[in-house]
């Protein structure tokens, strides 16, 4: 019954709210996903060493998580326990912990856990997400010894407002309402909420049963504004994100009333103090970062049922091009971050400062060949110094057509904070993860005035030391230093366009293994030598097939993940998964407002599977979004 | 380009064909051990170990179910007859399979809040089956699955016997304040008795002397573990020793008179008739359970390792010497061993 009222609520601002603005339509591409290969051959940049890849995500792309829409779209393997529930990311086989995430230059992977939960990221506050595995301009090795995923909003420099409705099954509707202007200024507002009451077969009790407790509800604000001052610019994007939901805990497990609520304030600055040859940025970053989580199950256990922290979060850094010449032009960074966590589990403020030192060049070598050094050090508040270098090379074999790639990169990852810090069970004496990187590949284009094609492969091989796990220790699990992993990764991506004047075509596939193999015995006994970590998809393959005629497209995406095991014998498994999601959308003008309608189905097949055990994820779901646009 | 794409459709082509098959296991063994699985991943199993083909069967559960789970850490298991009670402690639920086939007859659903860890056959058509988390021990009909009654002993409950028409219930309490009772209840009128015992009583088992014996493990780190005797006529304690260490598990070999004490790094014999300590230690210990098999007289005990890959299972003669020559791998965090 709210639903519905909403629905007709927002149909009235719908019909309303096109007649109060006066404004010209331009044109706009539905659900305008793509995902782009990096251009090696127009952008002679540092990253070239490695294989960057990256999604645009557009302006009028459906009310998702950002974890739904990169499993779909991207190489990257999302470990979702279901709708509305928890989505860590595992990159090339690495851990969700040691992928570092930044949004606008700003790291936000929580300080407590050390990673980012993709599912509360809604999707339309982020413009694109660029990845690697290995090294990347600007953080190439701290922290992130999983690579880094650069999530960035941009502030488009257009007039335009629009106003979009979604409504799906399983009690999901959102809205979200976006206004920019030429004088370099948005605003938006999102808001969404789902019951996620699906229906699944429950195989510890033999029963089919409704999904319950389940609901979860999001609401987000984003501004951003774009000054100029004296030949100088600032960009500035304040983000304000609340988020509450129900855990219902995995099925056959005792039914959880746990509950969490996330939120934070995330102020970022960009100030380009020079252009030209030789540019200079200076970034201010701030944030507060809310995480409550109350189980009673807790306190019947001994513990206090709420479990709530704060994380405070500085960034202040500096990057100028210091030497510019024909042949060697190399950037400075410098950079200094502070983190606080205030918390309930810990006996007092945790800090954790880093000051980080970054100098990466380009080197021609001969007109095609191409070297990319790169130093990182940095000190540690806990750890002290650490050095991360890296050396990348390009080799542009065939001019604007072949390139091979490759690099050699260290990197690690400081222990989280509960890892160090947790109750009687942190160690404050764990190491930093170690890993040298070895990455190589090629890329390919090809295109005349109608064709397109694009394709890149690439090999990733890290040896790590020193990883993390936490183990029973005298009967209470604790972390300790005693991973030994070597991890191979395999990924491969091809991209074909055609277009003529009033229909397209388009096809992406992607293609990703991995495997994360523990080298070294742990104890007695231990069996796992050989074996490959839990969670990982031995493969994973996407397509993504558009066609678009006139006003009118059609999205077709497939994607099918390998096994999973789920303990170190690898003797258990979940079983592959497909899924196809179909999605057909149209658009009409009307004088000064656009008009937009979609009609799509997710996992059409009606596909009954988890992504981790425990978790189901429903079945069909069929949805539609309206949005109108006006400018 | 088109060798890149070939490529990749073979790719395709070859990765969808080679799904993996899981084995498919027959389920006789005179031995089972139940298996935990992950916390929170309903991935519990049982293990079949053959004595005389030496062998472990894994995943007989799902061999013998294939579209059902047995759920979230598998605490316990007792036989009744011909049938195979498992107390599904996570899933707070009874699983009653065929003792031999394992093919599931029923689940019994507990309703939340409880949380069943060990059980014993009570009164007429009753299993009784004692809880955590939750200060109620439950009566449940075996046949229907119905709750007949709940014997509120006040904190949680955790071992479990029977002994001269009345239930000896261990009350460890929970973390971090630790209980030292043993409930007594009569099985004709289901009246308490409460004995006083050391912290944190866990296991209990009954002699041939009609002694009951109970293993508190007491606080970590304090240094305050304890083997306590209960005399079932009189319900008087009649014994009492401490234990230096961290016992987790106790063993009753009833005809030997020894009990066989899983405590920390050694696994060691205590002479229940002496009531003394025979022998310091016959094995390592450390295990997560142990049990006597009086058919055998040899020692079965299960190490989970670090609990996130199969653990092993280890069989010793009486006086600790290793029986078994190959390694034998059984589930997921091994917790329970049941000797038909």
């Amino acid at each position: 019954m709210k639903s519905l009222f909403l629905s007709g609520f927002v149909a009235i601002i719908l019909w309303v709210y096109p007649c109060t603005l006066q404004a010209q339509v331009k044109d706009s591409v539905y659900l305008p996903e793509l995902i782009i290969l990096e251009d090696a051959f127009e952008k002679v940049e540092f990253q070239l060493g490695a294989d960057i890849k990256k999604v645009k995500l557009g302006s009028s792309v459906s009310n998702q998580s950002l974890a739904d829409i990169l499993q779909t779209l991207s190489p990257l393997f999302f470990r979702n326990q279901g709708a509305g529930l928890v989505a860590t990311v595992s990159q090339n086989g690495f851990a969700p912990h040691q992928t570092k995430v930044e949004w606008n230059g700003m790291e936000i992977n929580h300080p407590m856990v050390g990673l980012v939960d993709f599912s509360i990221i809604s999707s339309n506050f982020i413009s694109e997400a660029e990845f690697s595995s290995t090294y990347s301009q600007a953080n190439p090795g701290s922290m992130a010894l999983g690579g880094v995923i650069h999530l960035k909003t941009n502030n488009e420099n257009t007039s335009r407002s629009s106003l979009q409705y979604e409504q799906a099954q399983f009690g999901k509707y959102g809205f979200q309402f976006d206004v920019s202007s030429k004088q370099n200024s948005f605003v938006k507002l999102a808001y969404s909420q789902a019951q996620n009451d699906f229906e699944y077969y429950n195989p510890v009790f033999g029963t089919r049963e409704k999904r319950k407790r389940n609901a979860n509800q999001s609401i987000g604000f984003q501004a951003g504004k774009r000054f100029s001052v004296a030949n100088k610019e600032l960009n500035s994007t304040l983000w304000l994100q609340h988020i509450f939901r129900e855990i219902p805990g995995a099925v056959g497990t005792t039914a959880s009333d746990a509950t969490q609520q996330d939120g934070w304030i995330r102020l970022s600055n960009e100030l380009v103090l020079e252009n030209g040859e030789k540019p200079w940025k200076f970034y201010a970053n701030f944030s507060v970062d809310k995480l409550d989580y109350r189980d009673t199950l807790l306190a019947s256990a001994g513990s206090d049922e709420l479990s709530k922290s704060l994380s405070y979060k500085s960034q202040i850094r500096t990057t100028k091009r210091l030497l510019f010449s024909r042949t060697v032009w190399s950037d400075f960074n410098l950079e200094r971050l502070d983190n606080w966590v205030n918390t309930n589990n810990y006996d007092e403020l945790k800090f954790r400062g880093i000051t980080r030192f970054i100098s990466h060049s380009t080197i021609t070598v001969t007109k095609s060949i191409f070297l990319y050094p790169i130093i990182q050090l940095e000190h540690f508040s806990d750890f002290g110094w650490a050095l991360s270098p890296s050396l990348g090379t390009s080799w542009e074999w065939k001019k604007n057509r072949f390139q091979w790639f490759g690099s050699i990169s260290r990197a690690y990852t400081a222990p989280s904070l509960n890892a160090l810090y947790w109750p009687t069970l942190g160690d404050p004496n764990l190491k930093p993860e170690e890993a040298i990187k070895l990455e190589f590949g090629y890329r390919f284009k090809w295109e005349n005035k109608t064709l397109s094609v694009k394709q890149s492969s690439s090999y990733l091989l890290a040896d790590i030391k020193n990883g993390i796990q936490w183990i029973p220790v005298q009967s209470q699990w604790r972390p300790q230093n005693i991973l030994a992993l070597k991890q191979q990764a395999f990924t491969a991506n091809v991209e074909l366009k055609y277009a003529v004047q009033s229909w397209y075509i388009s096809l992406v596939s992607t293609i990703n293994m991995a495997e994360s193999i523990i080298q070294k015995s742990r104890f007695e006994g231990d069996e796992s030598v050989g074996n490959t970590l839990m969670y990982i998809p031995d493969i994973q393959f996407k397509q993504w097939f558009q066609f678009g005629i006139r006003n009118v497209q059609l999205d077709v995406n497939y994607q099918r993940v390998g096994n999973r095991f789920i303990n170190l014998s690898n003797s258990d498994w979940l079983d592959p998964y497909q899924q196809v999601d179909v999605r057909i959308s149209g658009k009409k003008r009307f004088r000064r407002m656009q008009l937009e309608c979609g009609l799509y189905v997710n996992n059409i097949t009606d596909e009954r599977y988890s992504v981790i055990k425990g978790y189901p994820v429903p079945g069909r779901i069929t949805g539609i979004i309206i949005k109108t646009t006006l400018n | 380009m088109k060798k890149s794409i070939i490529f990749l459709i073979v790719l395709s082509v070859a990765f969808n064909a080679c799904k993996k098959d899981r084995e498919s296991n027959s389920s006789y063994a005179d031995v089972y051990i139940i298996n935990q699985g992950i916390f929170g991943s309903s991935t519990a199993e049982i293990s079949g170990y053959n004595p005389d083909e030496e062998r472990v069967t894994n995943q007989l559960f799902r061999s013998a179910n294939p579209n059902a789970e047995l759920g979230d850490v598998a605490q316990s298991s007792y036989i009744i007859d011909d049938e195979l009670y498992v107390a599904v402690n996570n899933s707070h639920k009874i699983e009653v399979l065929d003792a031999v086939t394992l093919v599931r007859k029923r689940v019994i659903v507990l309703p939340e809040g409880n949380y069943p860890r060990y059980m014993v056959d009570g009164a007429e058509n009753e299993l009784v089956v004692t809880n955590l988390y939750n200060p109620n021990v439950l009566r449940i009909n075996r046949e229907t699955g119905e709750i007949v009654d709940s014997i509120k002993v006040g904190y949680d409950s955790e071992g479990i016997v029977k002994a001269n028409n009345q239930l000896y219930i261990t009350l460890p309490g929970s973390w971090p304040e630790y209980h030292n009772q043993v409930a007594v209840v009569d099985l004709s009128d289901y009246s308490i008795e409460y004995v006083n015992v050391g912290v944190n009583p866990t296991r209990v088992a009954v002699d041939n002397q009609q002694l009951v014996w109970v293993l508190c493990i007491g606080t970590w780190g304090a240094a305050n573990a304890s083997l306590y005797a209960i005399n079932s006529v009189t319900n008087e304690v009649v014994h009492s020793a401490s234990l230096s260490g961290s016992p987790a598990d106790f063993a009753l070999n009833v005809s030997a008179n020894e009990l066989y004490v899983d405590n920390g790094s050694k696994l060691q014999v205590y002479n229940v008739s002496s009531k003394s300590m025979k022998t310091d230690s016959i094995q390592r210990g450390g295990f997560y359970d142990i049990a006597y098999s009086a058919l055998e007289n040899k020692i079965y005990a299960v190490d989970p390792l670090d609990y996130t890959q199969n653990g092993l299972l280890f069989i010793y003669g009486t006086d600790g010497s290793k029986i078994n020559s190959d390694t034998l791998r059984v589930g997921v965090i091994p917790g329970y061993i049941q000797i038909q």
